[in-house]
């Protein structure tokens, strides 16, 4: 039973590899609005996967099983667009051949607003991170940073439960990566969004409510069976 | 130093062979232009000829690309692409696909027996029927190079955050992905254009022909030696050219047209119910397209083999009187020797041109320096015969006075765009580390890249192969006006014996030429399907 205080609640999750049959059981995980949730483990053990997962995404190499509840309501079953759920990705957070104004009005479409309506939020949205006058230009024209922050805003203006973010800051350099980092966490926090970051440097990780090493069980066994 | 020589020597010798032709082209092309008071303007029905012309370039290149969108758009939403449904179409040659359609699809054809009356859109030699060919061939070539294209851009993951944020994954093909890739298309898109515009064999079977469209007209010319006639030849080339012009200019005012209309939808709000019949009707055209595609090509391949056994198939019959072996018995040595000569002058520019494609990529990436691609293509943006009218007015025949040396250089020159059209995206897609990892391992450059980088290219290479044997096996104007009518092909042969009424001759030419080309499709799938080291 999932408690109403709770935004988001992943249940009996299992991943089977479907080459060589190894399944990876994963603990249950509740998050609140705002809350973020830190996973690290080494590259390469399945964390960018099921990330992927979670979204909705059907991935070739894995199955995913497991429950994904958003305020009660399971959408495990719905398609990407209708979960709720939004990603940043560490390479080409934006569409390279769309101005900013454009990326981001991608994610305003199905709020029902006008043009107008949508400009006046992208304006405002812009004026508050302080990049007003970007509105215009293309990903190419923008500095590391400015591309993690308003590939996060896109995410945010589409007002998912949830942000799932994907070594996000592995593009930036050291210094801009603290202050995009402390940025996105402060971001997501006073918007009351629920995050789960995967990282395999625990620096990414010194913000969040909740951390989690990457599990290294691994058997060829069934999850069904793993679960009994 | 050696090295240096080497590179050099190498793209010295490349350079000037794909230069020397546009030197012949700057010195023969006849200053003769279609000025107002031209005599070209004179000529009846030289109106018609234009419009017929550009109608045929505009409805077949815009129904290909639109057919081709909706294929490569399912590719893209739908996991991994499929790589072998078009491929029965792509490898059939032009003419032969043309001589198979009109025996089946034509009044008194095949279909016409069966269900009298049901297709009564396809005229023997008409723009309907020339189109509808052209849209048939053109698409599978659109599809098999738009993959190549798509596989350049981060599709999926463009897809990904674009469903993330409420757009459904067909809205994002089109809003997204789409834009991309119709510009990375450009140059492809305009080849095709001034292919359509310009054909030359498929529109002398299948066009109309009171008047002719304008390149067969100008060929028509060409071939007369009277004064008159050479000078509307001249003429004529220009305005082909102009025509080019115009279809290159087309093609990217349809593009900045289609990316305007697709970013002025981005954020606009749509019912469920229209993205569902946007979703049907896609997927209708789609599987419709696919089906026609491979029937049609099924249809036609059955359709020339059996016309070669027949006898006596005459209207109304729907089978023939008998099957006889009698035809291929009668015409096997005259057959026999048009394929060796079309087959050897195909494998030696297949050879060159992969070679040469592979040696000048590998010396840009070597260098780290790009050769703008519009430079390296540019035998596809002006219309063939335009090209090799000039080269006829020019010196190029003392350069090549042996007529097998001169056709096999023209195939070469063409069957390069075609080949670099092919290899060059895959091959930016293979990183340099493996083979600079040999190298520091003791190999030499072109060991370390056949040890290390060659095996990640099988199939790029085979396909280039492909494509360069079957450009080669394909090209009409130039074996016919280079050669002089002393190097004959499979296709010349075939397109004279089209002009007759006799379908059983043709037929065998036909069927020769898509077996050469289903037999080496069929090797380049085995090929690059072998076990990568």
């Amino acid at each position: 039973m999932i408690s109403q205080a709770t935004q988001i609640a992943l249940s009996d999750q299992c991943l089977t590899w479907r080459q060589d049959g190894r399944t990876q059981s994963l603990p249950d995980m509740n998050l609140t609005d705002g809350a973020s949730l830190g996973v690290m483990g080494p590259s390469g053990c399945g964390k960018s996967s099921w990330l992927r997962c979670l979204l909705g995404e059907t991935l070739s190499y894995v199955q995913f099983s497991g429950r994904i509840a958003i305020a009660g309501k399971d959408v495990s079953r719905l398609p990407i667009e209708q979960r709720g759920i939004g990603i940043l990705m560490q390479d080409n957070p934006l569409f390279p051949h769309y101005s900013v104004a454009k990326n981001l009005a991608f994610a305003l479409q199905r709020q029902g607003l006008t043009k107008a309506a949508q400009k006046q939020v992208i304006e405002t949205q812009l004026a508050e991170l302080g990049l007003a006058d970007m509105a215009e230009r293309l990903p190419g024209q923008l500095s590391g940073g400015q591309q993690a922050r308003i590939g996060l805003l896109r995410t945010v203006l589409a007002e998912p439960a949830l942000v799932l973010l994907d070594e996000p800051f592995n593009a930036l350099d050291a210094e801009r990566r603290q202050q995009v980092r402390d940025w996105t966490f402060n971001f997501l926090r006073e918007r009351g969004i629920a995050a789960i970051i995967v990282s395999h440097q625990a620096d990414d990780l010194s913000l969040v409510d909740q951390q989690l090493y990457w599990p290294d069980i691994a058997v060829e066994q069934p999850c069904e069976a793993r679960t009994k | 130093m050696i090295k240096r020589i080497g590179w050099g020597t190498l793209v010295g010798a490349l350079m000037i062979s794909l230069g020397l032709p546009w030197v012949f082209v700057l010195q023969g092309l006849p200053f003769n232009l279609p000025t107002p008071t031209a005599q070209l303007w004179h000529y009846p029905g030289i109106a018609s000829a234009l419009r017929d012309s550009l109608v045929v370039g505009l409805v077949a290149s815009c129904i290909s690309l639109f057919i081709a969108s909706i294929i490569i758009g399912r590719d893209a939403t739908h996991g991994k692409p499929k790589t072998n449904d078009v491929g029965l179409t792509f490898a059939a040659p032009h003419l032969a696909f043309a001589i198979a359609f009109l025996w089946l699809f034509t009044p008194f054809g095949w279909f016409d027996r069966v269900l009298p009356f049901a297709l009564p859109w396809f005229e023997q030699q008409s723009l309907v029927t020339l189109i509808t060919i052209l849209v048939f061939k053109e698409t599978p070539f659109l599809v098999v190079l738009g993959r190549q294209q798509l596989a350049q851009l981060p599709y999926r993951q463009w897809i990904l955050q674009g469903r993330s944020v409420g757009t459904s994954a067909q809205r994002s093909w089109w809003l997204i992905v789409f834009p991309a890739w119709l510009k990375a298309m450009r140059l492809v898109l305009i080849a095709v254009a001034i292919y359509t515009v310009s054909v030359v064999d498929v529109a002398q079977v299948t066009g109309p022909l009171n008047p002719p469209l304008l390149a067969p007209l100008v060929v028509n010319w060409q071939l007369q030696f009277d004064p008159l006639s050479q000078q509307l030849a001249e003429q004529g080339t220009w305005l082909l050219m102009g025509l080019a012009g115009m279809m290159a200019l087309w093609v990217i005012a349809q593009e900045l047209v289609l990316r305007c209309l697709m970013s002025a939808r981005v954020g606009r709000v749509v019912a469920q119910s229209y993205e569902a019949a946007v979703a049907l009707a896609t997927s209708i055209i789609r599987r419709a397209s696919l089906i026609a595609l491979l029937g049609v090509s099924t249809a036609a391949c059955i359709a020339l083999i059996a016309l070669t056994f027949a006898r006596g198939w005459f209207y109304p019959s729907v089978l023939p009187l008998e099957w006889s072996i009698a035809s291929w018995s009668a015409h096997n040595d005259l057959l026999l020797q048009r394929l060796g000569t079309t087959l050897s002058i195909g494998l030696v520019v297949a050879v060159l041109a992969t070679m040469a494609i592979t040696a000048l990529r590998e010396w840009q990436r070597h260098h780290r320096y790009e050769i703008n691609d519009a430079w390296l293509l540019a035998a596809l943006f002006v219309p063939q015969l335009s090209l090799v009218v000039a080269w006829l007015h020019s010196d190029w025949s003392q350069w090549f006075s042996n007529d097998t040396a001169s056709v096999v250089m023209a195939h070469f020159w063409f069957s390069f765009a075609y080949g670099y059209l092919i290899y060059a995206p895959a091959e930016r897609a293979v990183p340099q580390t493996h083979l600079t990892l040999g190298r520091s391992l003791g190999f030499g450059y072109w060991r370390s890249w056949w040890w290390f980088k060659r095996p990640l290219l099988t199939g790029a290479l085979a396909h280039c192969l492909l494509v360069t044997l079957l450009v080669s096996v394909a090209q009409y104007v130039p074996t016919l006006l280079l050669g002089a009518g002393r190097t004959p092909t499979l296709t010349t042969e075939l397109v004279a014996l089209s002009s007759g009424g006799e379908w059983q001759l043709p037929a065998m030419f036909a069927t020769a030429l898509w077996l050469l080309a289903l037999v080496s499709l069929v090797l380049t799938q085995i090929i690059s399907k072998e076990p990568e080291l």
